[in-house]
């Protein structure tokens, strides 16, 4: 029985120091071969050389990116949040609750390449937006939409039903128990949900090979003109052999942006959880 | 009686088809305290719920029969403007997570009260009610949940008063408190019948007697027996009430 327990810890633990080793491995790899190239101009200059990306720095990515990926949450999260708001407080039918779960559950499955095509043809095609940021914004919005409703309904469905039903017998209306109750009370969750979601957009490329991202562009100024993005950037830095130097420095910003932002949403919520 | 305020005619409820609560015929007096005793599980609690349809947040109640507010079917009624009308108090205090404050400007900012003046006459004035006013006047902006579990179940009934309700339900108010705080509450309660008419389901037969003026005894989902208090506990009129009162069912 003892050597059976042992097992299992070392088991456990052993899996603990893969996981932690390949992240850090990772991690270190990025930043020791990245962090050569990060310098002020870097960070503040467009793309420029012979070959495009050889010289100059990142910047109408960066910008690009955030962007990006600001659209996809506000579009992702009003109607992931919204999503969840209406399947935990007002859909009486089990049946459409259900069919809403797997809607989700699809959505979620659905490759983010096709995704891209989705928005492709709708937006770019169909609504005659052509590549730009809207378009690109709102395919990762779509994308993310799962990843964010999930939790929200998660976060929903723990609130004490108790401060619900007080609120209720009081003569409240729903909307207004959701308003004031509901949301406050899993505020944290939720902004650690959108943010985690806003992590996953920034990393991904492929919705925005089609819907809005290109080689060079100028720092974007407007919704409907296509713009560069970090992970597009990296793709076509290290598929077209301009610079490995630059392509590790791309995703060095890159993982640190999502290092920062994964943090806030830690920190947040663990600040709201005291 | 014609001083009735509720009256539920041949009412009934069934959970998932398990009726739980069946061919109850009654009359709630205003301005008075009506105390629902019995053992546990008798449906006292059901029909406390049922009087402002609190019941229908439950997933698989079906309710039969008719309540009656006022001589209005209150199935007729919006839920929100009945619940108004017959506020409720919970078994554990629910004070919500904001400030004692902002706990009692709830209900007033939905029904549209924004002047701040007029926001904190009504704050104060129902603290006052409840007697929590010289306790909690220097520290309206601390958190609600760091008040005691007395203090807590007396804001909630402040908050429920904020609503201005004719009826107030109390579902075992004193069953988490302590002696003290039990006192007080029913203090404030036999002060608050004055305005309010009082239903409150309880465990304890001896507040039930303290501070009821009309006891209604139930058993295994029907009403038994209804009287006065003084009436019930001196002279019950049927076997199985004397006996849940001489302790046999507890």
């Amino acid at each position: 029985m003892k050597l059976k327990t042992a097992l299992v810890k070392l088991w456990a633990v052993a899996s603990c120091c893969l996981t932690f080793g390949v992240i850090f491995f990772l991690f270190a790899y990025i930043f020791a071969k990245g962090a050569g190239a990060i310098t002020w101009e870097f960070l503040t200059e467009s793309p420029k050389g012979m070959i495009i990306g050889t010289e100059g720095g990142i910047l109408p990515a960066i910008v690009g990116s955030a962007w990006y990926t600001g659209i996809a949450c506000l579009f992702g999260a009003t109607l992931g949040i919204c999503t969840a708001v209406y399947q935990v407080y007002y859909c009486r039918s089990q049946r459409l609750s259900n069919a809403i779960a797997l809607v989700m559950q699809c959505m979620a499955g659905v490759p983010s390449i096709v995704m891209g095509l989705f928005g492709y043809t709708l937006l770019v095609l169909t609504l005659g937006w052509g590549k730009c940021i809207l378009a690109g914004g709102i395919t990762q919005g779509v994308m993310i939409l799962p990843f964010i409703q999930v939790r929200a309904e998660k976060a929903l469905r723990e609130v004490d039903q108790n401060l619900v039903r007080a609120s209720y017998a009081m003569g409240m209306s729903r909307a207004y128990t959701v308003r004031r109750i509901v949301l406050p009370q899993c505020l944290p969750q939720l902004v650690s949900g959108v943010i985690l979601g806003a992590c996953y957009a920034m990393g991904a490329c492929a919705p925005l090979i089609f819907t809005g991202a290109v080689i060079i562009a100028k720092v974007p100024k407007d919704l409907m003109k296509p713009a560069m993005a970090l992970p597009y950037h990296l793709y076509m830095l290290l598929t077209q052999g301009t610079s490995s130097v630059n392509a590790y420095g791309t995703a060095f910003v890159m993982m640190i942006i999502v290092l920062v932002t994964n943090s806030l949403a830690t920190w947040f919520a663990w600040r709201n959880k005291k | 009686m014609s001083d009735a305020i509720i009256k539920l005619h041949d009412f009934g409820v069934a959970y998932d088809q398990k009726t739980v609560l069946s061919g109850v015929n009654t009359s709630i007096r205003s301005g008075r305290i009506t105390a629902i005793i019995g053992p546990s599980g008798c449906g006292k609690s059901t029909m406390l719920k049922a009087m402002n349809r609190m019941l229908e947040t439950q997933k698989d109640a079906a309710v039969f029969g008719s309540v009656l507010l006022n001589g209005v079917d209150i199935h007729t009624m919006e839920a929100e403007q009945l619940r108004r009308k017959v506020g409720m108090v919970f078994q554990t205090p629910t004070p919500f997570p904001m400030s004692v404050y902002k706990n009692m400007t709830y209900a007033p900012q939905y029904y549209g009260v924004t002047g701040k003046q007029e926001l904190s006459r009504i704050v104060r004035e129902n603290l006052e009610v409840t007697g929590l006013w010289e306790e909690v006047k220097d520290d309206l902006n601390k958190s609600a949940l760091k008040l005691s579990g007395g203090q807590q179940q007396r804001l909630c009934i402040a908050r429920a008063l904020t609503a201005q309700p004719e009826v107030l339900l109390l579902d075992e108010p004193c069953s988490a408190l302590d002696v003290k705080s039990t006192q007080v509450i029913e203090e404030l309660l036999l002060k608050l019948k004055e305005t309010y008419t009082i239903v409150i389901v309880t465990h304890n037969l001896f507040q039930a007697r303290r501070i009821a003026d009309d006891c209604i005894f139930m058993l295994n989902g029907e009403l038994w027996e209804q009287n006065t208090t003084e009436e019930l506990f001196a002279n019950p009129q049927k076997k199985e009430t004397r006996d849940y009162l001489q302790g046999v069912y507890a």
